[in-house]
């Protein structure tokens, strides 16, 4: 594999021996956009235009004079592949219908068919997963386990389950499940949080929000905004507590927040992610809230969560005062063997970055990891760890935009569109790399969700990120493609079907490293099931062991791997496909 | 991050005449003065002498001042009407002999008005002398003495400048007012002129780190150059508390929690009511673990800041590793209660604002 097209150093001494010879004067008119398609092609990113890619759907926030909260936060994507043929397709949520909106056309969510060439084609209607409502964000998963992702997509108001009927389309399901979720819902995660082998649903929900306890809400201080609303700071509306929801087995889920102690704790929840932060084999949930402290429910042996967020130190920042949290993501960044999280928050607030102890408590580490600087002017949404250039190392890259479109007659130095943030990490810490990789980093956009997920099959893992008011951004990866790669899928059997929890460690030579497959994480949005272990310049695998989670939390450990090509390894079975 | 305001003096120049020299540099000071003597005839002399009239119309039937009356009445009618070079000395006499409290205030603004308009700024510090003794509590008071004020403090600032163009309060002073303007390179290159004048001057190294620090996003030359500053100023003055706290926050936000300490030790000793040291102290003793070790500065700081959520969420960590449940849960709790607090002044003002913002969506017809 490895599209290695005579791009990087051919081209560039063939540009540097152009200087200074007879050749370049008549080259002078082409040699710009030349350089600048080798700029392009050697940046790690390059965006991919909807000209090419067909996607032409368009995000509508439904803007108002009012300022009705919910469209500044939305909306979500997703990489799933609907049809399992082994190419990721693309859903796109947009807002709807609803109290506080009423558009002059209807609008809806769009799911766009791989075409496996680069192209995608729009197959809403056909699939029939238009959305109905005023739709935030989708999380995938194969909550009936017959080997088709289904799709939760949150809603303000209700949200739907979507039940994948295997045939490219989608029937509608949320009564019969019992998973409406009245209310304003943000982002979902499925995991199996009793170890029962099947795909729970925990729902995080917003503000006690409607048209009727809408508050109009200014800034007078600011001559230039005399007289016009702004959004509201969300602290002056009640928090709600998020559900969760227990799957039956037989298409039903029964509400267990209240059982499991998830209602007893109100919040202001915009992210989540299903990760395992103590390493007892049940996997918690670090939830994001905004002007509220972020909640860690540590699993108590899937009898109850225990919110820990105080204790464990990832409730506030360093200060004790809670921040505008809004996507999270947990992953094993420092290669200890234990799970770290990281959430985002507004402009001078600062990300937070947690590294675990061990004990179930956490250093914020934002500011000697070069996110606090990074991260002072940004207001940030969908994030996500990845190992972007296939070294080995996972890598982090963030979306960002301020929610308020009048934020820069406040600030100076604060913009209401933003760059998006790429951190390398070498090994021995993230790198702030967004200046160096190309034009996609240096276009602000109003960024919310983001989604990961490989297009192309290329063993690169490509970028998705979904824009409030404006089209999504689809990000091309070309730097994983320069190293050797192993991209899993991962089949539960007696585990929940998409290996959530799952903990994969793998040998190369001298690398060895481990990854866990968290459910979630972002904003919003659901990615790309697989999983891609980079090996850097290393041509071969010495042995790759998984590890499933309950209720077999067997070992398996697969030797004679290849590089280079994705694989399916089924629970329990020796072979990998 | 970095808590400046620790640090941070209050600005060494008004704010008016901070903008003005910054915006032209020491350089375009004729054109300050230009400006200067435009906008002292304008709106501010424009509103005293309303406020003069109002005071003049309200008063004049009424004040039968019983000694020196008639010198009083003659003085505040020439300055009144326009005569202030005669005016000014007999004003000046006046305003030491009056007793009626209306007529003194009208003599001392009339006072004002004249040194303002003479170009003798300086001659207006009896006048404010007596007003801000007498009348306090005045809007008509304190609003004519913000703007003597800063006309004097203009006017000192050309002084400097024409009579000590190369002496490094020039440079000082345009710093700081570039400072106020948050043109932090070019403070920070005014700083950097005076340490090539006199390296040894006690606080202008910490002012350059701090310029340093202050750009919106520091890189990390920045950071390395600010900590090379702050190193240096406590060469010169080892006793600079707000310096040793700087590097405390530096080695912190660097991870460097041992330097964090020392630093944060030495500040905390070297100013014992330095509060934030004491916070900083138990904060990067609880990020080194030794959570029994961080108690004292914490409970230390909760002393001096009883109402800080940070200070009990700190110590609330601090008793949970050390093991004293108890005591952290009852910090935590008066941490969600101090929290609590300062979310309900917030919801309180943003009420306020929704209110205040309702008002002016108001159609006019409607207000």
């Amino acid at each position: 594999m490895g599209r290695r097209s005579g791009r990087g150093i051919p081209r560039r001494q063939f540009l540097s021996s152009l200087a200074g010879t007879l050749v370049l004067p008549y080259l002078s008119n082409v040699l710009p956009s030349f350089a600048s398609a080798a700029d392009a092609a050697s940046a790690p990113f390059s965006e991919v235009p909807s000209s090419a890619s067909g996607i032409t759907w368009t995000h509508t926030s439904g803007l108002s004079p009012e300022k009705y909260l919910p469209q500044s936060t939305g909306a979500g994507c997703a990489f799933l592949d609907y049809d399992n043929d082994g190419w990721m397709d693309i859903y796109l949520v947009n807002s709807g219908k609803c109290d506080i909106f009423s558009p002059t056309q209807p609008l809806r969510n769009a799911l766009y068919h791989n075409n496996r060439d680069g192209t995608f084609t729009d197959v809403t209607e056909k699939a029939g997963v238009v959305g109905g409502g005023y739709g935030m964000g989708v999380a995938v998963g194969d909550y009936n386990a017959d080997g088709f992702p289904d799709l939760y997509v949150t809603q303000y108001g209700r949200s739907m389950l979507y039940r994948n009927n295997g045939d490219g389309t989608f029937t509608d399901v949320t009564e019969r499940a019992g998973v409406a979720a009245p209310g304003w819902a943000s982002s979902a995660v499925w995991f199996d949080y009793d170890n029962d082998g099947r795909l729970d649903l925990f729902v995080c929900r917003f503000v006690d929000f409607d048209k009727t306890k809408h508050h109009n809400c200014g800034a007078p201080g600011i001559p230039a905004l005399k007289g016009l609303n702004e959004y509201c700071y969300p602290r002056i509306y009640s928090p709600m507590p998020s559900w969760l929801f227990h799957n039956n087995g037989d298409g039903t889920f029964t509400d267990v927040s209240q059982k499991m102690g998830i209602a007893e704790n109100p919040g202001k929840s915009w992210g989540v992610v299903a990760t395992d932060i103590n390493n007892d084999g049940w996997m918690d949930l670090f939830v994001a809230n905004d002007t509220e402290a972020n909640f860690l429910f540590v699993n108590r042996g899937g009898k109850k969560f225990e919110e820990s967020g105080f204790t464990a130190g990832v409730g506030f920042g360093e200060g004790g005062k809670a921040r505008s949290g809004m996507g999270v993501d947990s992953a094993d960044v420092n290669q200890d063997g234990w799970m770290d999280l990281f959430v985002t928050d507004l402009n001078h607030e600062i990300f937070g970055f947690y590294q675990n102890r061990h004990d179930e408590t956490f250093d914020d580490i934002a500011a000697p990891s070069g996110i606090a600087t990074a991260s002072k002017l940004m207001s940030g949404w969908g994030l996500k760890f990845f190992d972007y250039d296939n070294d080995g190392d996972l890598d982090l890259i963030i979306a960002n935009g301020h929610p308020d479109d009048l934020i820069e007659k406040i600030y100076d130095n604060v913009t209401y569109r933003e760059r998006l943030m790429l951190f390398h990490n070498s090994g021995k810490g993230l790198k702030n790399v967004s200046q160096e990789s190309g034009a996609a980093f240096s276009h602000p956009i109003s960024a919310r969700g983001l989604a990961l997920g490989d297009f192309n099959n290329d063993g690169a893992v490509d970028v998705l990120i979904s824009c409030n008011g404006e089209a999504p951004v689809l990000l091309q990866n070309n730097a994983g493609r320069e190293n050797h790669w192993l991209g899993l899928k991962l089949a539960g059997k007696k585990a929940n079907i998409d290996a959530v929890g799952t903990v994969v460690t793998y040998q190369a030579g001298d690398l060895r490293r481990s990854r866990m497959k968290v459910g979630g994480g972002s904003y919003l949005s659901s990615h790309d099931p697989r999983m891609v272990l980079g090996v850097g310049k290393r041509t071969k695998l010495d042995w790759v062991e998984i590890k499933w989670p309950g209720p077999s939390t067997l070992v398996q450990r697969l030797t004679d791997i290849p590089v280079d090509r994705y694989i399916t390894i089924t629970e329990g079975q020796a072979k990998w496909e | 991050m970095l808590r400046w305001q620790a640090l941070n003096p209050a600005p060494a120049v008004s704010f008016e005449s901070g903008t003005v020299v910054a915006n032209r540099g020491i350089m375009g000071w004729e054109y300050n003065r230009l400006m200067h003597q435009i906008l002292r005839r304008s709106s501010f002399w424009l509103v005293l002498s309303l406020a003069l009239g109002a005071l003049a119309v309200g008063q004049a039937a009424k004040n039968k001042p019983a000694f020196a009356a008639g010198d009083a009445e003659r003085a505040t009618g020439l300055a009144e009407s326009g005569h202030c070079p005669e005016a000014l000395p007999l004003l000046k006499r006046a305003i030491r002999q009056t007793t009626d409290q209306n007529l003194k205030k009208r003599i001392g603004l009339d006072g004002l008005h004249c040194a303002m308009t003479r170009d003798v700024p300086y001659e207006s510090l009896d006048f404010l002398a007596v007003l801000t003794r007498d009348f306090p509590h005045d809007p008509d008071v304190l609003y004519a003495a913000t703007h003597a004020f800063s006309d004097l403090s203009m006017h000192s600032s050309q002084d400097l400048a024409r009579d000590a163009p190369f002496s490094f309060q020039v440079h000082e002073l345009n710093a700081e007012a570039l400072e106020i303007q948050g043109k932090w390179p070019e403070a920070a290159a005014e700083y950097q002129k005076i340490l090539d004048i006199n390296p040894m001057l006690p606080g202008v190294h910490a002012r350059l780190g701090r310029a340093y620090l202050s750009k919106p996003q520091p890189t990390p030359d920045d950071v390395a150059k600010a900590k090379k500053a702050f190193e240096e100023e406590i060469e010169i003055d080892p006793r600079n508390a707000g310096a040793e706290y700087v590097l405390g926050q530096l080695a912190a936000d660097s991870g460097d929690s041992t330097g964090a300490v020392q630093h944060f030790t030495k500040a905390a000793k070297l100013d014992s009511s330095f509060s934030e040291a004491f916070l900083g102290l138990g904060t990067a003793l609880n990020s080194a673990r030794r959570f029994a070790d961080a108690i004292p500065p914490l409970e230390n700081y909760e002393k001096m800041e009883p109402d800080s959520p940070t200070g009990h969420y700190q110590l609330a960590l601090a008793y949970a590793g050390a093991g004293r449940k108890a005591d952290a849960n009852r910090e935590a709790a008066l941490q969600r209660q101090s929290s609590e607090a300062l979310e309900a002044v917030k919801r309180k003002a943003a009420t306020a604002q929704e209110k205040q913002t309702s008002t002016e969506s108001q159609p006019a017809e409607q207000k």
